[in-house]
């Protein structure tokens, strides 16, 4: 028969916990001891702060830019998704302008604000009837060019971030090869010269019909964005032919 | 946002505990995506926003190092802490401020048995009994040797002048 755990035991077992190792039979060990024990509660708070160290003295790596582009992209696919599910909730836009925090102090409902403040920028697509735009974001819209004449999409940029979203309808799914898409929607920033240079590529919702890109950087620097469709991931030029294309938004929507 | 605060710190974690940077990347896109999706359950007082990402980071890498598809896990850091357990934001600050060197430096101070058990656990996702047998030592060894190497650590950075905020 198992004996029970002591404090001491518990003491081992929370830094085994802080650092990962703990064996499953000890991890069902220590949350029944730690349920009634307020002492060692404090000690797991101290043992995971002491090992969350660890990482601050590795060398820091910065991670590839477009990691936080993806990252907005799925966020924003994931409202999109959420809300076509579910027609008749309450705006998400109101939930989310709720949360904003009153102070500039960072917390998670902040993070998650800050996001909102973008995803807000394409809220009003992902819908079935369109809502006014944020105050302070700037939209542009256009539907496809001759090769594909049914895609329409909407460009937002919010000014105070340097954010821009691209969301599009009407894509079809993108071919598969070997089971797995190939390559997939890139999104190009045409420059006033006309030279394209990737900003992003586009994600699908989970619905698969609305895809989004978030594009990093001050909107003046190009004047349009293009879509195409890229065999190959990572091409450096558009390859493909140009499906769509929204000039920069320029003025407060209507 | 969340991730231009930490998203280095999260990738830099998960690069080294996974090794490569594409791995690393999913890892990091997953877990801002879990903060994103459990912010509601964040509070702030059970501890700081950095122990929070850091700590999913850090569990999403361990488990897709060990093929893991995201078992349930112990998470006191998180939506179970500990309700009496008060954190205040102190301690990110002072992290923040904390040189990396003098980070390393207490580490360097720790034996070697105690700092190669922790980095096996911590970077390499061995749990205490994978580390006694790589280790050739028996489990209370290495249970006593984490715990040993932990507290040694609080107490080097606490006598190079930070102040903890567990209370």
């Amino acid at each position: 028969m198992e004996r029970d755990v002591t404090c001491d035991d518990c003491d081992l077992l929370l830094a085994a916990h802080a650092v990962g190792a703990l064996d499953l039979d000890d991890e069902r060990r220590l949350v029944v001891h730690l349920q009634g024990c307020a002492g060692c509660q404090a000690s797991a708070a101290a043992y995971l702060h002491t090992a969350d160290l660890l990482p601050l003295a590795l060398e820091p790596v910065t991670p590839p830019p477009a990691l936080r582009s993806r990252l907005l992209a799925r966020v924003h696919a994931e409202v999109a998704g959420e809300e076509r599910s579910r027609p008749r909730r309450a705006p998400l836009r109101e939930r989310l302008w709720r949360t904003l925090p009153a102070g500039r102090g960072l917390t998670a409902m902040g993070a998650v604000a800050a996001m909102a403040a973008v995803v807000l920028a394409v809220w009003s697509f992902a819908i079935p009837h369109r809502q006014a735009s944020p105050p302070g974001v700037l939209v542009s819209r256009a539907c496809g060019l001759t090769p594909l004449p049914s895609a329409c999409g909407e460009l937002s940029y919010t000014p105070a971030t340097h954010q821009s979203v691209l969301t599009v309808q009407g894509l079809p799914p993108l071919p598969v090869a070997n089971s797995a898409p190939l390559g997939g929607y890139a999104v190009w920033l045409i420059h006033r010269n006309g030279s394209p240079v990737l900003g992003a590529y586009l994600e699908p919702a989970p619905d698969g019909r609305t895809w989004a890109a978030v594009l990093e950087g001050d909107a003046s620097s190009y004047v349009a964005v293009a879509t195409t469709h890229e065999p190959r991931i990572g091409s450096a030029v558009p390859t493909g032919p140009e499906l769509l294309r929204i000039s920069r938004p320029l003025t407060p929507p209507s | 946002m969340l991730y231009d605060r930490y998203g280095r710190l999260a990738f830099t974690l998960a690069l080294r505990v996974l090794g490569d940077a594409g791995a690393a990347e999913d890892v990091v896109q997953e877990a801002f995506l879990a903060v994103w999706r459990r912010a509601a359950s964040y509070r702030p007082e059970r501890g700081s926003l950095r122990t929070w990402v850091c700590s999913i980071v850090h569990h999403r890498a361990i488990d897709r190092l060990r093929g893991r598809s995201g078992r349930a896990r112990l998470d006191l850091s998180l939506d179970k802490a500990p309700p009496e357990v008060a954190l205040s934001d102190t301690w990110e600050t002072v992290a923040a401020d904390l040189e990396r060197e003098h980070i390393r430096r207490a580490l360097a101070e720790l034996p070697d048995e105690q700092r190669r058990t922790i980095e096996l656990a911590y970077y390499a996702g061995y749990s205490q009994s994978e580390i006694s047998s790589l280790m050739k030592v028996p489990l209370g060894t290495v249970k006593g040797r984490t715990r040993m190497a932990l507290r040694r650590l609080r107490s080097t950075l606490e006598r190079q002048g930070v102040e903890w905020s567990v209370t």
